[in-house]
This record gives structure tokens, sequence and C-alpha cells, in this order.
């Protein structure tokens, strides 16, 4: 029933981000970009196509932090349009999406500022998507004391229930009689990454539980869909990349990282949690995955974690895999008629393109030679529909 | 007859050297007779042979347009070019240095200019800081009075600490909040609005005092820095502070001259640009010559380059190969070193494309078929009968002596004026439509006696009132138009609507015979004989055979005068009759003679059932049959040739073999056939039927003329006397509006919209092929003054 309605309120919105499909590269033009030998080679060849507005102003031998800069901005602009258009449900969805690129703002931040990075490269390199205005203020942390930052600045912010939570579990977890040095020193020692994932997962359980709940039952199908298999890939990249950790070494601790880190929501969770908070080899988290989807066939080419250190470049290793199949149900769920997950599935398809642009910038600057394995490493959207 | 066909074009092959290629195309670009075929369509733009060129005119043009905006910023004028081409046929003999010229002198002032704007915004930085700090002094000193008071009123004396600044408006709120949490409420925040506009926004003063002695003194630095706001140390005791606003009001003062005075040389520098040399100024000279030069670049990347020269394609208009060739020629006359190349002739299996030479009384007419699609090349112009039928098919659906002549006027007033600078600009392109548009309707309003929805009695009426019956004066003829006694009569509508919709369908059918008499005419000159004989000459007869037949009717029963109205035959009766009940004698007879008329309409019903088989069959067996033939020939050169080369060179042959296996299907043959044929018998019906959109609109808008008129004035114009008088002139405002909003406006646009569908499905479906492509010249006239009117990359686009 709620497809009849879809147009009265989104359908514009919709529209436009349809007309948007026409601006993906193409395989062909990703061709031609491959064959491309130089840096204001690439960058006359996009001028021709849709991104050409967004890079005239600059020089021909653009940098690839200020391409990739330039792309983002692009991309956030078009959603600023679309949200700017949309109202109800759509627009506090489309703010929800928004939500992720934030919190990794402020963990680019923090992390920046810990490395004692200047601020004004900072702000520069923040991704247009996520900016709000209390991103500049991040700057008044001190040290690792994370709870007056969120207590300063992230209280007022979307993400500063997300930050909230994330305090409250860190202190919960540690033992009983903790003191004030025993948090700060766990502050000290926590890395941004970490706090990066444990953040995301937060946000993707809450957009999840949003889906489930807000939106019409066209959109939460192709939604929770979506977000099942984005946090069943979650918790199969935390299990996997936890495996043969050297950080973690206790077996309790793994699995208290690893159930921290892991989402509450997919299919994995909760039939298979206990099978994968343990396993700890490859072999192990396939057998933890088997009887769901096709996780057993995604896993069987990846490589084994426990021999990281013989990776190289031409390994496919996990995340290029997941990155295909999720990029593949994205083109899927962008054929859907009648859905939010239009929206979502356009971000990630652009996400996807401007990270396929800016690596091939990579390797172009670098002069790697054509016969490179660098080069095939790229997924291009929308390709496995025609398969 | 150039508009009848399209120009007759030859192919030829352009071998220029490299060193004279500018010079060549340049000397082209003033001729527009050329058509350059791109050699390569699908090779990207990047790594064609002047893309670097593209690429720094491009650039170039960035530049000027950066200055113009700058000039249009500071209101200096910019005169604008009238003639493009005189303007760059001025330069004379030059060659491609000169741009380089150009280039260099334009970014050097580019850059001046942005080295000016810098040390502009440096000073306005400046200034604007300077007015932060005297605001900020002068609401501190305000409060520090009051602080002053509350201390000595104070019992304990307490220390406090005061911090100013300015922050944005905008950020107002969160840094109160902020402040708020880090001292724990322990503060006092007060904030003032600036009046003055800085280029970043409201601003306001904050005022933070909070009690010495607390920790949050370096935070709150902390957190002022974080917001990308000034804090301003403010001064000592009432001596300082007063020296402190001397000094700062001097400094005010120096740099507001300092401004001023970059501001008057950035105007100096613009001025120069804005002189007027050869009757533009010099910024949109150098604009347009580098618009050419970029022009140019592009058609040069059409043609192909090898080592030491350029090969192009190009068609030229038969008729215009002789100036081609003498431009060519002087160009060596001028500069004998130069090498000038060659133009060859040479075949090509491309169709050519589509020219007409246009006028502003044809261009518009064109663009209505064009619309629907470019004319082969060759085939009949549908443009030449547009001129006239479409403005009269209008004319019919818009039929009023008024409107029409209120369309009239303004056309004449269109085309009589010089439009180019005033308000009816957008009508230029179509002002002699709109002429013949009005004249059409003017005179159709005449034939139909419509004056707003009255009838004029201009020869006076045939018929006189006589005890309330009219009678006809015996051998009056009205001698123009309806006699306007049908005005008047209880009939009125019902008669005009059956004169009206016997009009349209005879001037339907006769449109669609036009239609299809081209067909033959097309079929004639192509001689496809095989076209003429089984689609022209069956659909030619079905028509007239048919709905021609019924014209024939519909005239002699107005021919005929009947005593008794009642014992009239009915045509939509004798028609039906016609089909099916071939063999019964009519009951009421046309002619005089119902025997005549029963064979005459066995005859032609006969030959219209033998036209649709001729339709149907033969031309797919024909063509079959030929197909099948070269075939076999094809089969035994091949075979042929494969024996005596001894498979040496298979690759041509099995080339040819796929071109033939191209050919169509039989099946496929006759599916398409079976459409046509169909397509055409029902649409002969359907298209007639479709004409009498003509009789519907004309009666809607007398309808809408007669309502509008009922509900205004026509009342008080029947009332009479003084009253009668004001009640008509109180409403006529009402009904000048209606008229000129509904009719003027809205109906002339739908009996546009229907005019414009009776050209393109009735009448083109006929015989109008549309598949050409248009013959774009390499011209000069397209680099138009106007920055948005010219946009290479639209004319590359329908290029390809």
């Amino acid at each position: 029933m709620d497809l009849c309605y879809f147009a009265v309120d989104d359908g514009y919105a919709e529209a436009i981000i349809r007309g948007l499909r026409a601006g993906f590269l193409n395989e062909a033009q990703y061709t031609q970009m491959k064959s491309c030998t130089s840096i204001p080679e690439l960058k006359s060849f996009l001028e021709e196509t849709d991104y050409q507005n967004c890079l005239q102003a600059d020089q021909p031998q653009i940098a690839t932090s200020l391409l990739r800069q330039r792309l983002k901005k692009k991309l956030a602009d078009e959603f600023d349009y679309i949200e700017a258009q949309a109202t109800g449900t759509l627009s506090k969805f489309l703010f929800h999406l928004r939500c992720r690129f934030m919190i990794d703002n402020v963990v680019n931040m923090i992390e920046g500022l810990k490395n004692k990075i200047d601020i004004e490269v900072l702000l520069s390199n923040i991704d247009p998507l996520g900016w709000f205005p209390e991103i500049k203020n991040i700057k008044v942390l001190e040290g690792d004391d994370y709870a007056n930052l969120y207590r300063d600045v992230l209280i007022d912010t979307p993400i500063g229930v997300y930050f909230m939570k994330f305090l409250d579990e860190s202190i919960e977890n540690m033992h009983e009689n903790r003191t004030m040095n025993d948090i700060q020193n766990l502050f000290k020692e926590m890395k941004p990454e970490y706090i990066r994932t444990s953040l995301k997962k937060m946000w993707l359980e809450d957009f999840f539980r949003y889906s489930e709940e807000n939106l019409p039952q066209t959109s939460k199908e192709g939604l929770v869909s979506l977000l099942k298999f984005e946090a069943d890939f979650r918790t199969i990249q935390v299990i996997y990349n936890s495996i043969g950790n050297r950080d973690l070494n206790t077996v309790a601790r793994i699995q208290t990282t690893r159930k921290q880190l892991c989402p509450t929501i997919g299919t994995l969770y909760p039939d298979c949690e206990r099978q994968y908070l343990a396993a700890a080899q490859l072999e192990a988290l396939r057998e933890a995955v088997k009887g769901t989807e096709n996780y057993r066939d995604l896993l069987k080419d990846a490589p084994d974690p426990l021999k990281r250190e013989e990776f190289n470049v031409s390994t496919r290793t996990l995340d290029d895999i997941m990155y295909d199949e999720e990029c593949r149900r994205y083109a899927l769920a962008f054929d859907g008629q009648g859905s939010y997950a239009v929206f979502y599935a356009y971000l990630k398809l652009k996400e996807q393109e401007i990270r396929n642009i800016v690596w091939l910038a990579e390797m172009i600057s670098r002069r790697l030679a054509k016969n490179h394995p660098g080069w095939k490493k790229i997924i291009i959207p929308f390709s496995h529909l025609r398969k | 007859m150039s508009f009848y066909r399209s120009k007759e074009m030859e192919f030829y092959h352009l071998v220029i050297p490299r060193e004279s290629a500018w010079k060549v195309v340049n000397s082209l670009g003033f001729l527009d007779m050329i058509h350059f075929v791109d050699h390569d369509p699908g090779q990207p733009q990047i790594n064609r042979p002047f893309s670097n060129y593209i690429k720094r005119c491009e650039e170039v043009l960035q530049k000027i347009k950066n200055i113009q905006d700058e000039m249009r910023l500071r209101k200096i004028p910019i005169k604008m070019c009238p003639d493009v081409k005189e303007l760059l046929s001025s330069y004379g003999n030059i060659n491609h240095q000169y741009f380089e010229e150009l280039e260099h002198s334009i970014i050097q002032s580019a850059n001046d200019l942005s080295q000016q704007q810098k040390s502009l915004k440096v000073s306005q930085d400046k200034l604007n800081l300077i007015i932060e700090n005297i605001e900020v002094l002068k609401q501190a000193n305000s409060l520090q009075q009051e602080e002053r008071d509350f201390e000595e009123s104070q019992l304990i004396p307490m220390k406090f600490l005061q911090i100013v600044g300015v922050i944005l408006k905008e950020d107002e709120l969160r840094f109160k909040r902020i402040i708020f949490r880090v001292t724990k409420g322990s503060c006092l925040i007060n904030t003032v609005d600036i009046e003055h506009k800085f280029p970043t926004g409201q601003k306001v003063v904050f005022n933070i005092i909070l009690r010495e002695g607390t920790f949050v003194n370096e935070k709150i630095t902390k957190i002022i820095d974080s917001f990308q706001a000034t804090k301003f140390e403010l001064p000592k005791g009432a001596v300082a502070y007063e020296q402190r606003e001397q000094n700062l009001k001097q400094e005010l003062v120096e740099t507001q001259n300092l401004i001023e005075m970059t501001i008057t040389q950035i105007n100096i520098q613009l001025q120069g640009f804005s002189a007027v040399h050869k009757n533009c100024s010099q910024i949109e000279e150098i604009r347009i010559y580098v618009e050419k030069e970029r022009y140019l670049y592009q058609t040069l990347n059409m043609l192909k380059m090898t080592s030491a020269v350029f090969s192009g394609q190009l068609w030229i208009p038969k008729v215009y190969f002789k100036f081609v060739e003498q431009t060519m020629r002087q160009l060596s006359n001028i500069d004998e070193q130069i090498p000038v190349g060659q133009l060859q002739q040479a075949n090509t299996k491309e169709n050519p494309p589509t020219y007409f030479k246009l006028n502003d009384f044809t261009a518009p007419f064109q663009e209505i078929v064009n619309t629907y699609g470019i004319p082969r090349y060759r085939e009949i112009n549908p443009a030449l009968s547009t001129l006239i039928t479409f403005p009269f098919l209008f004319g019919v659906m818009f039929a009023d002596i008024g409107h029409g002549f209120l369309l009239f006027a303004f056309g004449i007033f269109i085309c009589s004026q010089d439009l180019f600078n005033s308000s009816f600009k957008p009508f230029y392109q179509v002002r002699y439509m709109f002429l013949l548009m009005g004249f059409f309707a003017f005179y159709n309003g005449f034939i139909y006696n419509d004056y707003l929805s009255l009838t004029l009695n201009l020869f006076g009426s045939c018929y006189s009132l006589n005890n309330n019956e009219f009678e006809r004066a015996e051998d009056c003829n009205y001698p123009f138009g309806l006699d306007p006694v049908w005005g008047v009569s209880a009939n009125h509508i019902a008669f005009t609507n059956s004169y009206k919709m016997k009009l349209a369908v005879i001037i339907g059918v006769i449109h669609m015979t036009f239609g299809i008499i081209l067909k033959g005419f097309n079929a004639i000159h192509s001689s496809n004989t095989l076209d003429f004989i089984f689609e022209f000459i069956p659909q030619f007869l079905f028509l007239l055979c048919t709905f021609g037949y019924m014209d024939v009717l519909i005239i002699m029963k107005w021919m005929t005068d009947f005593e008794d109205t009642s014992l009239a035959p009915s045509i939509i009766t004798t028609m039906i009759d016609m089909i099916l009940n071939p063999f019964a004698t009519p009951e009421q007879p046309l002619f005089a003679n119902a025997e005549d008329q029963l064979k005459t309409s066995q005859i032609l019903l006969l030959i219209a059932l033998i036209c649709v088989p001729t339709m149907l069959v033969f031309k797919p067996l024909i063509i079959n049959s030929s197909n099948k033939k070269k075939q076999e020939i094809q089969h035994h050169i091949l075979e042929q040739k494969q024996s005596e080369e001894n498979f040496e060179d298979i690759r041509s042959p099995s080339v040819n073999v796929h071109e033939n296996s191209h050919h169509e299907e039989f099946g496929d043959l006759v599916v398409h056939q079976v459409i046509e044929t169909i397509e055409f018998v029902l649409g002969s019906v359907s298209n007639t039927a479709s004409y009498l959109r003509l009789w519907a609109l004309s009666l809607a808008h007398s309808q809408l003329a007669e309502v509008f008129f009922h509900m205004t004035i026509s009342d008080g114009i029947d009332d009479g006397g003084l009253l009668g008088a004001f009640g008509a002139i109180a409403f006529y405002p009402m009904f000048a509006c209606s008229t000129f909003g509904v009719l003027m406006c809205m109906d002339l646009m739908e009996c546009f919209l229907h005019a414009l569908r009776l050209q393109w499905v009735e009448f083109q479906n006929k015989f109008y092929k549309a598949d050409g492509y248009l013959f774009i010249p390499f011209s000069y006239q397209k680099i138009q003054s106007n920055e948005d009117a010219f946009d290479v990359d639209d004319t590359k686009s329908s290029n390809e």
C-alpha cells in the first residue's frame, strides 16, 4: 500500500536520485581512466564526465587528497540538495545516514589531534557529508579526556548519544574497584580505530532499529536486508581481524573485545554468536557462519589472517571480497522501486566510485606499471548487473 | 528551389600540410559552407592533436570571464560586438601565434588583477579587525563602568576576570552553551550585536565575566580559539583606554584610504579593458578571438593527423564548391610560400547531410519540421508547403474577424518594428509566422462571418424578415462568407456545425492527398518504381475512391437545391451503404439517377478494395526475389574468387557476404508491409476524422467568445440607454481581460498545437522519411556576442 503513496512525499527526491544514476562512470570510462598516464590527464578526463564542474577551478596537477575532497564535496552537494527536497520520514532517514560520516569525522579529528596535526589541515580534510558546526570545537580535547570532550562539546551533537553509550560501556566493562586513574589509563590505551568501530556499531544498531520501527513497509524490507548484511560483514570483519592479533592475548579479553565490537543485529546474531566469538582460526570462523546465506562461499576464498605477513598487493583480501558482494547488493537495491534503500545504496555506490577514482589516481601518481595487480582492484558499481 | 529539396552535396577529401593547417581552416571559417566530418567520433577528445590548445583557450576564457565578472561587479560597461565576422575578418593576415600573445597578456593582467584583489582583501580584513576592536572597546567600557560601581558597593571585594572578543552571530548560542558547561554556570556571558555588516556575516561582541582564580581560564581561551573568534586585550584604566581608542581610529582612517587607493587602481586597470576598439570593448574583442580560436581547434581536431599532413573529410554543397576553391586559391596568392593543400572529390557510403538555405521567413517553419525529424537528403522538404498550410490550418481553427485582426495587427507590428532591443524580442524569430497566422485567422473569420461571436452584415443580407419568417431574395448570393442572417436564426449552431465539419473534412482530404502526391514525387525522384507503382498509386486511388468520393458527395449536396430538406440524403448513410450494402440501390440518391450513383460507388469500392492487396502483397515479394538474385550472384562471384585465389584472401569477400546477409529476411519484409498497409488503411479513416478538430476548435473558439460576450457587456448593450452604457463600460474590463487571456493567449496556443499535430501526424506520415541529419557549417557566425548563446559542445554532440 505504501507504494501507492510513495511518490506523494518522496517521488521528487527519488526522481533526482534516478537522474543522478546517469552520473556514474561506466566500465568503458574506467578503462579510459586506467589508460591515463598522468594526473593532469586523469583530471582532464574527469572533466569530461559528471565531475566536470567540481574540478574546473583546480590546478591540473591535483593532489590526491584534494581530488578526494572535491569528489566528496560534489557528492555532499548532491546529498544536500536531496535532503533539502525531502520531507518528514525521508528527511529524518537521510539525517541518520549522515551520522555515519559524522562519526568518521569526529574520530578523524581525535586521531589527528592526538598526532598533533594542525587543526586547519584537519578541518580541510573533513568529509563534507558529515559536517556539523561543533566539529571545530573538538579542538578543546585535552589529552585523552574523552569524557570531558563529550560533556563539553559532543553532548549537543547528533552523535552525542552514541558517544555517551560508548563511554558507559567502556567503563562498565572494567573491573569492580576501579579508580579515576584506571579510567584515564583505559582512555590512553584506547585506539581511535577502536572508538570508530564501536561508535559505528552503535550507529548501525540504532539505524537498524530506526529503520525497522519507523519506515514504510517496502523501505523497511529493502533496508533491513541491506543492514543485516552490513552487520554480518562487520561481525565477520571484526572476528577475522582479531584472529592472531597480538594485542589481544588472553581468551577472556579477546571475547569481551569481540563482544563489544560485534553488532547485535544481523543474521548471524544471536544464533552463531557463541561460535564466532570463540573462533580462533579462519576454519572455525567458516564453521561458525556456514549455516547462513552464502557467507561460506565468500569466506572460502579469503586468505588466512594468520599468514598476514605474506599478504601483498595482489592478494584478494576479505575486504575486497566483501566490498564486491556489498556493491552487488547495493546495485540491486538501487533498482528497487519505492524504497528508501535507494538513497542508502546511492550513497554507498558513490562512495565506492570515489574510492575507485582516488585509488586509480594513487596508482597513476605512483607510476606503477600497467600490469601491476593493483589496477584490477577496483569494483565498478553496477558492473554486476550485466552478468 | 533549394528549399524544396535540400542542396546537393559533394564529398571531399581535404589534405593540408601541417604548417598551413591553421591558416587554411581559419580562412574556411569565414565561408560558412563546409561541414566537417569527424574522422573517428569514438576517439576521446584528450587524445586528439589539439586538445592542449583547446585546454589553453578554455583557461584563457575562464580568466577573461573572471575579469568580466569583476567589471560587472564594479559596474564598468562592456560593449558587445554587433558583428562577429566583421571583427574577426578585420584581423587580416595573422597566424596562430597571435593567440599566444593574447594568452600571455591576459594571464599577465589576470595575475595583476588577482594580486590587487588579494591586497584589497588583506586591507579589508584589517579594516574589519579594527572595527571589531573599536566595537569591543565601546562595549567593554560601558560594562567596566557598571562593574566598578558594583565593586564599590560590595562589602568583601572580589576580583573578576573579563574576557572580551568578537564571534559570529550564528555561533553565539552554542558558544554560550559550551562556556556555561565548561564553567559549570559560574560566569556571566553578555553579548551585544554589532551593527556593521561584515563579509563573513553578522557578528556579536561577547563579554565573559568570571571569578578570578578559577582554572577554566585556559580552557575558555581554547574554546574561543576553536570557534575561530577574535579575542581582544583590554587596556587597563581610563587613560590607556582612551589612547587605544585614538590609535584605532587613526588606523581606521589609514586603512580606509589604502582600500580606496587599491580600488581606484583596480578600476583604472578594468577601464582599460572597457575601452572601445573595433566597435566593441577590448575584453570582449579578445574573448571573441579566443572563442574563435577554440572553435577552430575543435574543428581541426576532427581532422586526422599523419606525420606531415592533416587529412579531413568534408561535405560541401555543390553550388558552393567554387567559392571554397576560390578562397583557397586566394590564400596561396597572398603568400606563395604557404602550401594550401588540396581538395579532392571522393566517394563515400555515408548519407550526405541535409542543408537548406534559410531566411527569416522560412526558418521557423523549417524548425517546426525539424522538431519532428530532419529531412532525408534530397527528400521533398515538407517545410515548403508548411509555409502556407500551417498558418491556414491554424486560421481555420482560430477563425474570428476580431481576434484574427488583433493577431494580424500584432504580426504587422512585430514585422515592422526593430525588435532586437525591445521587450518583444522572443517573437523576433517567429514574426512572419505570426503575421501569416493572423492573416489567415482574419480571412477565415470572414468566411465563417464571425466577429467576436457576432455576425457582420457587410454586404447586405439576402434574407429579409417577413411575418417572423425569413425570406430569401431571388437570385441573391451573399458575395463572401456566410450570410449574416444565420447569426440570428434559431438553428445557427446546427448549421455552422454541419458547415464547418464538412469544410474540415474537405480540407483534410485535400491536405492528405497532397501528402500522398509528394510521396509519388519522392518515388520518381529516387527512381524507385516499386514504391511508385505499389505504394503511391494504390494509396492515392484508395484515398480518392473513398474519402475523395465523400468530398464530391458533400459538394454535390451543397450544390443541389432541395425542395424539402427532409428528403435530402444523409452523406453518412450514403457512405455506410456504399460499403455495407454495395448492391442496394440508394433510396435517396444524390445523383440525378440512382442507378448511376450505384454504379459509380460500386466501381470506386472495387478500385479501393483492389488497392489494399496491391499495397500488401507485391512489394515484399519483389524485394525478396531481387535479394535472392543478388545473393546468388554474390555467391557465384565468391565461389569463383575463392577457387581462383585459393583461399588466399578470404577476408574481403567474407565482408561482402556479411553485408549481404544484412538484408531483411522475408518474414520481416512481410510484417513490415502488413503494418504499413494496415496503418494506411485505418489511418485514412482515423486521420480524416482527426481533421474534424478543425471544426471542433473553431466551435470551441466561437462558443467561448459568445459566452464571454454574453456574460459581460451584452446585457448592457441590449438594455441601452444611460444605464446600459454604464453597465457595458463597467463590464468592459472583464470582457477585455477574458478575451485577451483566454482567447488570444490560451486558445491561440491550443490552436497552434492542434495545427502542429495535423502537420506532423496527418500530413507528414504520408510521405516524410525524416531520417536525415543536419548540415552544420563550420562558421564563425556561431560565435555570438552573447555568452550563453554559443556552446560548442552542443554542436559537437549533434554532430556525432
